[in-house]
């Protein structure tokens, strides 16, 4: 693209010419002479004209100091006269434009005109001195003049940057050119690795393409200057040739790439963005248009276009810090210098600026300034990214403040409302425990109540028969103690007879009889209420907490006693075993066996065969601090798939009102309680089988 | 009239409420026992019973279901169940289909059983002229 400014320029100092001398001299004070701006030029449109034709041709002056022929597919002739003012004879000449195809270098020797051809169609190695840029000896005796040609054919630009000079001025010309060179290129390579190194570990975009851009701006940097050629194919003129359109295309879709990326354009300026797309365009066509070989419209293509693209990333930029999008400061001022450099390479070449090594290279310098630049854009980017993520932090930090202070509230209310939930519960709960209680305990004392009835009536009914026989027995008492009175065995014996016919009257056989069945009743009436009362005693204890050794033979027999009165058509087998006590509270395992027991009759209620239910108490064989107990009925039984919710509060299949549900969550507690287990086996129309196994150690 | 005419004929599966019972009012009634139903009906084929005393609730059958049972066959005798619960749905069915002419409860009052089977006796006596 400097080319495309040079060409620009060109023409704006067109008039601006120097004069034109036919005779180049070289004086001792000057070791290295400018040749290029004071050759005559003849263009050959034939193509076909041989030296010796072109000699007789009129060859026309040029303008400046570094002559640009245009792109043509013509032959151009080059011609200069030198003379020699110094002692030194082993002259060197070099043309500094290592990317012409063809050179040949017409000097006269001894015997007649002699040909030196080179060029990069020519192999790299055929040359005689290995430099990108094209040497030939010129040996001229003091104070003679000599003429030298150059037949010059190129797809690409021709420059005429013609040195003059001594052997040594030239290498050291051309050794200063290398250090520079190699400064410009190490400095490259450092950035392009340091940000490649970066890329792997930030993985943003812009590095990677700020990586292709440097790359391919460092090829063709050094492609202009024939470095590739010297070092990477120097045997294959035909790459060399391709590179140079190659690489200066290549250059301007890889910085369009990068601006895109590094400026954001897509988000920030979507119009531009899509124009820096159809700026692809032309270099692609420039690209097919150099493979089929058509170099000169490929050459003017890429050269317009890169002049659009500089003022296009130019304009872009500018944009971009008017909106104050810190990374494109450094981007513009990267770009500026950048085209400051090709600006003072072509200035140099118009000779508007001198020829030195400094000049010479303005375009390197200002390209390894871009490169610095762009790598610290990069690196200012990285700074805003942690600025804003420091900044994202700050502000999600005092978001998470906040959320945790609304979500502290939020778990301190829901905390009370939970607890207040949970108060609620245990209150309901406890109230259930208590109406399951009271329900439990009324049943029971309907029972008891029908229970205790006969008992207490076997006492209460006996007592007036009681009184009544007494009452007999004491007439014929009395009688008998009359008889005390009489003496006379006539009267004593009719006296006897009365008592005799008393007796029969009151019926003595019988009397004796029922007094001792009266006794009976009222002896087994009391017996049996003081066992119900005894019984209850223990269920009056379900409120204690205390513990204590319990014997649970006892238990189960209490409450048998006080089911009694339901248990009359069923048929009760007690297996109960020498057990140890058990270490509980009395009432609470009363409560246990009469909910078990309870559920027994319920489920043999309605069978057709008799109801049978049998308790079995024993120590565990497998070991002895555990006792179990086992309720089996030949009932109902339970169904598999209601089997995982019989412990559940309020699961009940009782109809409503008859039952409450909690039976089983109360005698589940109870066990849990106890620490111990309880185990339910069944099957329907079969009956059920409820273990108990209890510590009788703690 | 001479009370020892009432023939009475009280059932209960408690042998000692029997005893109890005949004691208490052999005196006054003739007084027939059976510790089951199946005994009472042996009793019922023999005796022409005026009273009929059960118990309700029994191993085999209950008082009420007896009861039922014998309308057909002794519709004469004038039932009263003397029982030791106090459910409401019991009575009214003792009542209704059982045709019960009253319910007594125990620990039974000697005084109010025996002034119940004067009036039994008194409509059984109404019922047979």
């Amino acid at each position: 693209m400097e080319k495309t400014l040079s060409s620009l320029l060109f023409l704006l100092f067109l008039n601006c010419c120097f004069a034109n001398q036919k005779t180049i001299e070289f004086n001792e004070f000057s070791k290295i002479i400018e040749v290029g701006g004071k050759v005559e030029v003849f263009t050959d449109s034939s193509n076909q004209l041989s030296f010796e034709q072109v000699k007789n041709e009129t060859f026309k002056p040029v303008k400046n100091i570094v002559p640009n022929l245009e792109t043509t597919t013509y032959t151009h002739w080059v011609r200069f006269e030198i003379k020699n003012n110094t002692n030194i004879e082993d002259l060197l000449l070099e043309f500094s434009y290592p990317t012409i195809d063809l050179v040949n270098f017409y000097q006269k020797g001894k015997e007649g005109w002699e040909v030196t051809r080179t060029g990069e169609s020519i192999p790299y190695y055929n040359r005689k001195y290995l430099d990108p840029n094209f040497r030939f000896d010129c040996k001229i005796q003091k104070g003679k003049k000599k003429i030298y040609y150059f037949e010059l054919k190129s797809s690409d630009a021709i420059q005429l940057p013609i040195i003059f000079g001594t052997k040594d001025a030239i290498f050291e010309f051309g050794s200063k050119r290398l250090i520079l060179s190699g400064v410009y290129f190490g400095l490259m390579l450092v950035m392009i690795f340091y940000n490649l190194f970066i890329y792997t570990l930030v993985k943003d975009k812009s590095y990677i393409y700020y990586v292709i851009y440097s790359v391919i701006i460092l090829l063709t940097q050094t492609t202009l200057q024939g470095y590739p050629f010297k070092y990477l194919w120097p045997s294959s003129p035909i790459l060399a040739k391709y590179s140079i359109f190659f690489f200066p295309a290549l250059v301007g879709i890889a910085a369009l790439l990068f601006m895109n990326e590094f400026l954001k354009t897509k988000k920030n300026l979507p119009t531009y963005y899509k124009i820096s797309h159809y700026l692809f365009i032309p270099y692609f066509l420039a690209l097919v248009l150099c493979l089929l070989g058509n170099f000169k419209f490929s050459y003017k293509l890429i050269e317009i276009t890169a002049g659009i693209v500089s003022l296009f990333m130019l304009v872009v930029a500018v944009i971009m810090v008017n909106r104050k999008y810190e990374a494109a400061r450094y981007f513009l001022v990267a770009w500026v210098i950048f085209l400051i450099g090709v600006i003072v390479y072509i200035l140099k070449d118009l000779g508007v600026l001198p020829f030195n090594n400094f000049t010479r290279y303005t375009m390197q310098i200002g390209s390894a300034i871009e490169a610095v630049l762009l790598s610290f854009a990069l690196a200012s980017k990285i700074n805003s990214y942690k600025k804003d993520r420091l900044e994202a932090l700050l502000v999600n930090q005092k978001i998470v403040r906040e959320q945790n202070v609304i979500l502290e509230q939020k778990v301190t209310n829901r905390t009370r409302e939970l607890n207040s939930t949970l108060m609620n519960l245990k209150q309901a709960q406890s109230k259930l425990v208590e109406a399951e209680k009271m329900s439990s305990l009324g049943l029971l004392t309907a029972g008891i109540a029908h229970e205790i009835n006969n008992p207490i009536n076997f006492v209460s009914s006996n007592i007036h028969p009681l009184r009544q026989d007494i009452n007999d027995f004491k007439t014929i008492l009395n009688e008998y103690e009359k008889l005390q009175k009489f003496t006379s065995s006539e009267v004593l014996e009719e006296k006897l007879k009365e008592i005799e016919e008393l007796k029969k009257e009151l019926d003595y056989q019988y009397l004796k009889e029922e007094l001792d069945i009266i006794i009976n009743g009222i002896e087994e009436g009391a017996s049996r209420t003081a066992e119900i009362v005894r019984g209850l005693r223990t269920f009056s204890r379900i409120d204690e907490n205390e513990l204590s050794k319990v014997d649970v033979n006892e238990g189960i027999e209490s409450t048998l006693i006080l089911v009694r009165n339901k248990t009359k058509d069923i048929e009760i087998l007690k297996e109960l075993g020498d057990i140890p006590k058990v270490f509980c509270n009395a009432g609470k395992l009363n409560q246990l066996f009469m909910n078990l027991i309870d559920n027994a009759i319920y489920a043999v209620k309605d069978i057709n065969e008799k109801g049978r239910i049998s308790i079995k108490s024993d120590v565990k064989s497998n070991d002895k601090h555990k006792v179990f107990i086992q309720i089996t009925d030949n009932g109902k039984g339970i169904s598999a798939d209601i089997m995982n919710k019989i412990f559940d509060p309020f699961f009940t299949t009782k109809d409503v009102g008859e039952g409450t549900g909690l039976g089983l969550s109360i005698v589940k507690s109870i066990v849990d309680e106890m620490e111990g287990q309880i185990k339910v086996e069944s099957a329907v129309g079969q009956g059920t089988t409820i273990t108990l196994i209890l510590n009788n150690e703690i | 009239m001479n009370s020892k005419k009432i023939k009475i004929l009280y059932i209960d599966d408690e042998l000692l409420n029997l005893s109890a019972f005949k004691a208490s009012f052999r005196r006054e009634y003739e007084v027939f026992t059976a510790k089951s139903t199946k005994v009472a009906r042996e009793v019922l084929e023999k005796e022409e019973v005026h009273i009929i005393i059960s118990d309700e609730k029994m191993p085999e059958e209950t008082g009420v279901q007896f009861f039922k049972k014998i309308l057909t066959e002794y519709p004469k005798p004038i039932r009263i169940l003397l029982t030791g619960y106090s459910e409401k749905h019991i009575i009214d069915d003792a009542l209704e289909n059982g045709k019960v002419f009253k319910c007594l409860y125990k620990p039974w009052n000697e005084d109010l059983i025996k002034d119940t089977i004067q009036k039994a006796f008194d409509l059984w006596s109404s019922q047979n002229v």
